[in-house]
């Protein structure tokens, strides 16, 4: 009974602790930002105030019926302390009810921004910031990227832009079908691959809001594999309960055979063991939650525990614990279920290999790519898995060891394993979960890197660089190289897409990742474009231009951005009129001797200008992302531990047998020591085997999570790298978590022994 | 050869305090000697064998062993938990009422067991001819889970004895056989302690027992 307790409260206590973890942090990914609330971005080239006014009232006269919230913005850089920090201003009462995510921040706080002329301060490195007089902090927030938020009208004051709005954001209605999923299995729908619809409107542009920004960037892949290792979480727990459920009705057996040899119906029993084990896993539930809340609280998982997602996770607890209970209950009586007929079993493995090749060649949707998921791991548990025991089990009964003792070692182990089939494949799944999922972001993690280095090489970006005037900059002393990127919009059969234009050459080839040839023409096009449009390299591409003008040429590249929300084209300068496009974007390659000077320069000479060094914006997104790869990895580790306690459980259930068998060992001689390392080395074999069993089935995860799973949800492909590093981590993370699993008992019966 | 046991008690945590289950009991048992220790169930029987044996270290009193070829009695008291363990695997040949071969084991890896502990590997032969007369030479190969009771516990004495210590004890060694393996094991038992010189102390309740021995301690 104690067992038991034990039991459901680890598994309801991991299901908690792994539902607000998740949900917490998916939530702190997706809305870092102010904009986060809004679905698109109405930019008013002119950034008078009065466009602005005729926008919105042909919003309130019911033009764009999908917009249920409009809020003006302006946007600039205020310089503090030598450092260009972004500010923000957004008319705080236009949109009451939208959420905005200023952090902790208190209801009276946007009050207070617009009545106090102040700001709310956001970024870690602004902590020991001075600011200057005239510019009120209300409150500082923790952040990774720095910034300023306030109302618009202070905002427009301290930039010194009176009556000016740049863009307007936009809030839409659209809540996806599955939304309420969300709440069950938070991140799991960042996966599904939700694209908002596009709107027009005569004389604006909307824009989806895509800022380039690696936290929104990779928020829903991160979000999705989390989402993934929650219900991985759930179902490992589920397992948990029904099986040790199912074991304490099976110790109880003569008990129960007692009772009905005296007239008691197994109707009258079942009943009992219902009542008996809602009343347990009401118990659990409270004191999982308990203690759930006492672990979230003091550790530094997330910063402060939501009640309404802990109350979220401790009903997703109660009703999983009810209904696996519950079914253990009604199992244990009839075993036979158990048995699957090898028609069912031959039915099963044939639907199987169905859905992989449907899911991997038949099919170009996401649903697609999880069923391969799905029929990957079923063909791991009844095909794969009892083919490698039985090689095994002829192995081990072939090989034997010249010392006995490596003899009852190997046995044992090998025993162990059988006793604890059930256990040894919910946890090789965890371990393979973990292993694809730590392979795939590791991949991510290389390919992106790659990326950042060969699209930032050192040196300087001008953004909003109209106003900039490259001929002068050529002259000035350290700069090497300056290029120019005119930017504007173009329509493809499928939609609306970015256009950059600049020269295609040599330079621009190897920050693209393409091998150069002189003689060939024709555009790059980003991984979405390619995977919407189903285009391939030497394929034609047709694009119109605002004008009309209509282009058509070959697709000589196509590239990575995993930056990039939106469809991007990049052509060569010279196929486009020059009316047609803006100056968006300079690049420098500056010599590193000057190039605080040049930064100064530029700041100086084009105020309205936005500079970015290449090296910041590289340091910081992979800051981001290493905080993400980190996160990845704790997952994956609370994953393990979930898995761990089902082999725990498989250990102490042959306790009382091997209580018997160190008795023995030990009037023959053998120490304390001599037993725990006996032990210890049979866990290890065990673990050894558990980890080999989860390795192919991990890469294979990993490879439909880069293959099917990524192209079809994010709409960029991912090159797998098996690195050892990787691959190391979720192993040893195995190995020794089923190493303490097994060993644990082994403290119990030692302490014990009859 | 010669067990000394002198004022020795053993007490067990009980409930709240603790009980002494063995209180001043003294007796010495010469070289070659059989005896049997009886008493009613729960006296400490079991408790005295694993005292004498090694196993568990005694609450007052002292035990001395004289070893056949060192001049000087050895008190168990006094030796460390290694030495102990090493007298208690060197010595001693152990057969309890169930579970006395490792289940991971064959017959002929079991009883070869404490020849490889012990390193007296060259005893070999003739553990596997004593298998041989106890009519298991079918069964080598067989683990101990698909032997029969008998069958278990004549593999048992084989394997207590396979390294000829100078002490060999039973504990209830017959206590789930009928009386027709009954009366084999005891007799297996003293084959063994006579042929090899053995002190056998044996604790039962069964009376089958009294044709070989030549002393009772009584318990009460
Ligand atoms: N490790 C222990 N901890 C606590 N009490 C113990 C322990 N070992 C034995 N006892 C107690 O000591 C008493 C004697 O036990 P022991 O097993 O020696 O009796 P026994 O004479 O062998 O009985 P039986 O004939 O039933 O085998 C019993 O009451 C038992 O409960
Ligand atoms: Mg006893």
């Amino acid at each position: 009974m104690i067992a038991l307790l034990v039991n459901l409260v680890l598994a309801l206590f991991a299901i908690t602790v792994v539902h607000v973890t998740n949900h917490t942090l998916v939530h702190e990914f997706a809305e870092g930002q102010p904009q986060s609330a809004y679905h698109y971005i109405v930019p008013f080239t002119d950034n008078h105030e009065s466009s602005y006014f005729t926008f919105r009232e042909r919003w309130r006269a019911g033009d764009l019926p999908e917009i249920v919230g409009v809020v003006p913005v302006i946007e600039g850089n205020l310089e503090i302390a030598g450092r260009a920090i972004p500010l923000i201003g957004i008319d705080l009462i236009s949109d009451l009810h939208a959420s905005f995510d200023l952090g902790d921040t208190q209801p009276q706080t946007a009050t207070q921004l617009v009545t106090q002329d102040s700001v709310v301060a956001f970024g870690n490195d602004l902590a020991n910031t001075s600011f200057p007089n005239h510019i009120k902090v209300l409150e500082l927030h923790s952040g990774e990227q720095s910034l300023l938020l306030a109302d618009i009208a202070t905002a427009q004051n301290l930039l010194g832009r009176m009556g000016e709005i740049d863009a307007a954001w936009l809030r839409n209605n659209h809540e996806p079908a599955w939304g309420w999923l969300e709440h069950v299995f938070p991140g799991i729908t960042s996966g599904f691959g939700f694209t908002l619809p596009e709107l027009s409107l005569a004389d604006f542009d909307i824009k989806p809001m895509a800022v380039w920004q690696p936290t929104q960037a990779f928020a829903g892949s991160i979000a999705f594999n989390m989402g993934l290792l929650g219900l991985l979480a759930v179902l490992v727990s589920g397992f948990i309960v029904y099986e040790s459920t199912v074991r304490s009705i099976e110790r109880r057996t003569q008990e129960f055979n007692r009772l009905q040899t005296i007239g008691v119906s197994v109707l009258q029993i079942r009943s009992v063991l219902i009542l008996e084990a809602t009343a347990l896993v009401l118990f659990s539930v409270l004191i999982a939650a308990i203690l759930a809340f006492v672990f979230l609280q003091h550790s530094d998982l997330i910063s402060k525990v939501p009640k309404a997602t802990f109350l979220v996770a401790t009903s997703k607890g109660l009703v999983l614990g009810l209904s696996t209970a519950l079914i253990g209950v009604i199992l244990a009586f009839t075993r036979e279920v158990r048995k699957l007929a090898w028609i069912v079993l031959v039915f099963g493995v044939v639907l199987a290999v169905a859905m992989l090749c449907f899911g991997i060649w038949m099919t170009t949707t996401l649903v697609g790519a999880y069923l391969a998921v799905l029929a990957l791991c079923v063909l791991h548990i009844v095909v794969l898995t009892p083919t490698i025991m039985r090689f095994l089990d002829a192995l081990v009964s072939r090989i034997i060891p010249k010392s006995l003792i490596s003899r009852i070692n190997v046995r044992a182990m090998w025993q162990h394993l059988k006793q604890a089939k059930f256990a040894v494949v919910a946890f090789s799944l965890a371990i393979a979960t973990a292993i694809g999922i730590t392979l795939m972001v590791g991949s991510l993690r290389t390919d992106f890197f790659e990326l950042l280095d060969a699209r930032l090489p050192p040196g300087v970006q001008v953004r909003e660089a109209s106003s900039v005037d490259p001929a002068i900059i050529r002259q000035w002393a350290g700069v090497e190289e300056v290029r120019e990127y005119f930017r504007g919009e173009g329509n493809l059969s499928i939609g609306k897409t970015d256009v950059i234009a600049t020269s295609l050459d040599e330079f621009e080839a190897r920050r693209y990742g393409y091998e150069y040839e002189t003689d060939r023409v024709g555009v790059y096009v980003n991984e979405k474009i390619a995977s919407q449009l189903q285009v391939q390299v030497g394929d034609e591409l047709e694009l119109k231009l605002p004008d009309l003008t209509p282009i058509n040429l070959p697709i000589i590249h196509i590239f990575k951005s995993y930056g990039d929300v939106s469809r991007v084209v990049l052509l060569p300068k010279n196929q486009v009129p020059a009316s047609l496009l803006v100056r968006d974007r300079v690049l420098l390659i500056v010599h590193p001797d000057s190039f605080a000077d040049v930064e100064r320069k530029l700041q100086e000479t084009y105020p309205s200008a936005t500079v970015l060094n290449h090296r910041e914006i590289r340091e910081r997104a992979v800051q981001i992302f290493n905080r993400t790869f980190a996160l990845t990895y704790l997952i994956a580790l609370i994953a393990v531990v979930v898995a761990v306690i089902g082999l725990f459980n498989a250990a102490l259930a042959m306790q009382s047998a091997k209580s018997s068998e160190y008795r023995l060992l030990n009037t023959l001689g053998f120490s304390r020591l001599a037993l725990f390392r006996q032990s210890f080395t049979q866990s290890l074999l065990l673990g050894v085997v558990c980890c080999s069993l989860s390795v192919p089935l991990g890469i294979g995860i990993a490879w439909l999570l880069c293959e099917l799973v990524n192209p079809r949800a994010f709409h960029w492909t991912i090159n797998l790298h098996v690195a050892p590093m990787t691959l190391g981590y979720p192993l040893l993370l195995g190995m020794s978590a089923a190493a303490v699993a097994s060993v644990l008992p082994w403290f119990f019966i030692s302490n014990n022994p009859k | 050869m010669v067990i000394h046991v002198q004022g020795v008690g053993k007490k067990f945590p009980d409930g709240k305090g603790e009980r002494w289950v063995i209180d001043d009991v003294s007796f010495k048992i010469e070289p070659h000697q059989a005896t049997v220790i009886r008493g009613p169930s729960g006296v400490g029987k079991t408790t005295l064998l694993k005292l004498i044996a090694g196993l568990i270290r005694p609450d007052k009193g002292e035990i001395t062993v004289h070893l056949k070829d060192s001049s000087v009695p050895t008190s168990l008291n006094l030796l460390k938990a290694g030495e102990l363990l090493r007298f208690r695997r060197d010595h001693v040949g152990f057969v309890y009422q169930f579970f006395n071969l490792v289940p991971t084991l064959t017959v002929q890896e079991n009883v070869l067991l404490p020849l490889a502990l012990t390193k007296r590997e060259h005893l070999r032969e003739r553990a596997l001819d004593r298998l041989q007369q106890l009519g298991l030479s079918a069964l080598l190969n067989a683990f101990p889970a698909q032997l029969s009771g008998g069958e278990q516990q004549r593999a048992a004495i084989a394997r207590a004895v396979a390294h000829e210590p100078q002490f060999l004890f039973a504990d209830e060694p017959t206590g789930n056989l009928d009386g027709g393996n009954s009366a084999e094991v005891f007799k297996l038992l003293w084959d063994e302690h006579e042929r090899l010189g053995t002190n056998l102390v044996v604790a039962t309740h069964s009376d089958d027992v009294s044709a070989y021995v030549a002393r009772t301690i009584q318990l009460t």
